[in-house]
């Protein structure tokens, strides 16, 4: 079904029509007793609203950022292939504010049942919303995740779960990424950094050192931090004239780079060694950096600013 | 996105972002040239530490032969790198 959508949007046909169009191919091709529930939008990252066909998936759950209030939308309309439709009511749309968070989660949360019968219901999603509402969206459907399987204690899973979360930045705030503990993900990093100075506006002229600053302490992470599999996170602040960049190793020994950059840049040739270079060469290029280690994280935190004009 | 190549005049042409990631690659070229060379750095976007090893590196095996290893075309955030890390002292540089 979700081929059947992307085909029709590419060779153009609108939100409705390619919802009609589904609906009654569906009609036709599935067996009288079979229907499909699905939700089908588009999102416009410069307006911030999403415009949709729910057929019979719902609630669709939108939390607002600013009051902590939730709305819950029913479905726009009857699940797909149950009856022919020459017409349909218009998409609904929603607007997020900064912060908001617009989540299409299946009935098999809501109705994931306990031991007792009890349903997990709205109000006990809405509240893991309040709760989490500011981690990563990852975090958060994490956060839902353990909330249910707690609720359902013994009782087995019904339903299957879908949960699909979006939620409109707020302005200023921090981009924040994980990276495997691999070389080969400099490129990602470099396209990261390289996505935040343009959305964030930072003077371009700032990128190539700071590039260099997280890949000397990446590879640094990488290679000497070698008792972990863990992610190595990567946090991305703007600040009023720069950016401050946050590197985060868990579970690892401490090894603090910031006293290891010593190099002498006045030694002859016969004397030079490839290697050690990186940290020296950070050091000098950031306007500070910071080491800080307990309970076994290792975080390292420089700030590049723009040259005073 | 990394490369490197001989032009048709003989010279070293590195283009793009010389990484960690991209610096066995830039080895694995350089291990293989002999003799004095030009390395035109008009395309290098960015260099970091390994990158600057691998062309210490070579550099240091071309000088040993009686050779040596000039960079040209260098742009003003390379002429920088070079610069803090006293390689401007070990090559000869031509900037871009």
């Amino acid at each position: 079904m979700q081929a059947m959508f992307r085909v029709a949007l590419r060779v153009g046909a609108s939100l409705d029509e390619a919802y009609i169009h589904v609906n009654n191919q569906l009609v036709e091709d599935l067996p009288d007793n079979k229907f499909l529930t699905a939700f089908v939008g588009f999102l416009n990252k410069h307006t911030h609203t999403i415009r949709y066909h729910s057929g019979g998936q719902g609630p669709i759950l939108h939390f607002h950022a600013d009051d902590q209030s939730c709305d819950w939308h029913l479905p726009t309309s009857f699940p797909l292939g149950v009856m022919e439709m020459e017409t349909i009511d218009p998409p609904h749309e929603i607007k997020l504010a900064q912060g908001d968070i617009f989540a299409v989660i299946s009935d098999g949360v809501y109705e994931y049942q306990n031991e007792q019968g009890e349903l997990f219901g709205e109000e006990r999603v809405a509240q893991i919303f309040r709760d989490f509402k500011g981690t990563s969206m990852k975090q958060l459907q994490d956060r839902l995740l353990q909330a249910i399987f707690k609720f359902g204690g013994e009782a087995s899973q019904l339903d299957d779960i879908t949960i699909v979360l979006t939620r409109r930045k707020v302005d200023g705030e921090a981009t924040i990424f994980m990276c495997n503990r691999d070389i080969g993900e400099l490129e990602r990093i470099a396209n990261v950094t390289r996505a935040f100075f343009a959305e964030k506006d930072i003077d371009t002229g700032l990128r190539n050192v700071v590039d260099l600053a997280i890949e000397e302490l990446f590879v640094n992470m990488v290679k000497y931090n070698t008792g972990t599999h863990a992610k190595i996170e990567i946090k991305l602040e703007p600040q009023q004239d720069g950016i401050k960049v946050t590197l985060t190793d868990f579970d690892v020994e401490r090894f603090d780079p910031t006293v290891h950059g010593k190099v002498d840049v006045n030694a002859p040739l016969e004397d030079r060694v490839p290697g050690g270079l990186g940290v020296f060469l950070t050091l000098k290029l950031v306007d500070s950096i910071e080491y800080d280690y307990h309970d076994r994280v290792s975080k390292i935190t420089f700030i590049k600013r723009e040259e005073a004009k | 996105m990394f490369e490197i190549e001989l032009s048709g005049a003989g010279e070293v042409i590195v283009r793009g972002r010389l990484d960690a990631a991209q610096a066995e690659k830039a080895e694995a070229f350089l291990d293989e040239i002999e003799g004095a060379f030009v390395v035109d750095l008009s395309g290098l976007e960015y260099i970091s530490s390994a990158g600057l090893g691998v062309l210490l590196k070579t550099h240091i095996r071309l000088v040993s032969a009686g050779n040596v290893l000039k960079l040209v075309q260098v742009n003003s955030h390379i002429n920088d790198i070079l610069k803090y890390s006293g390689f401007d002292k070990l090559f000869d540089i031509e900037a871009g």
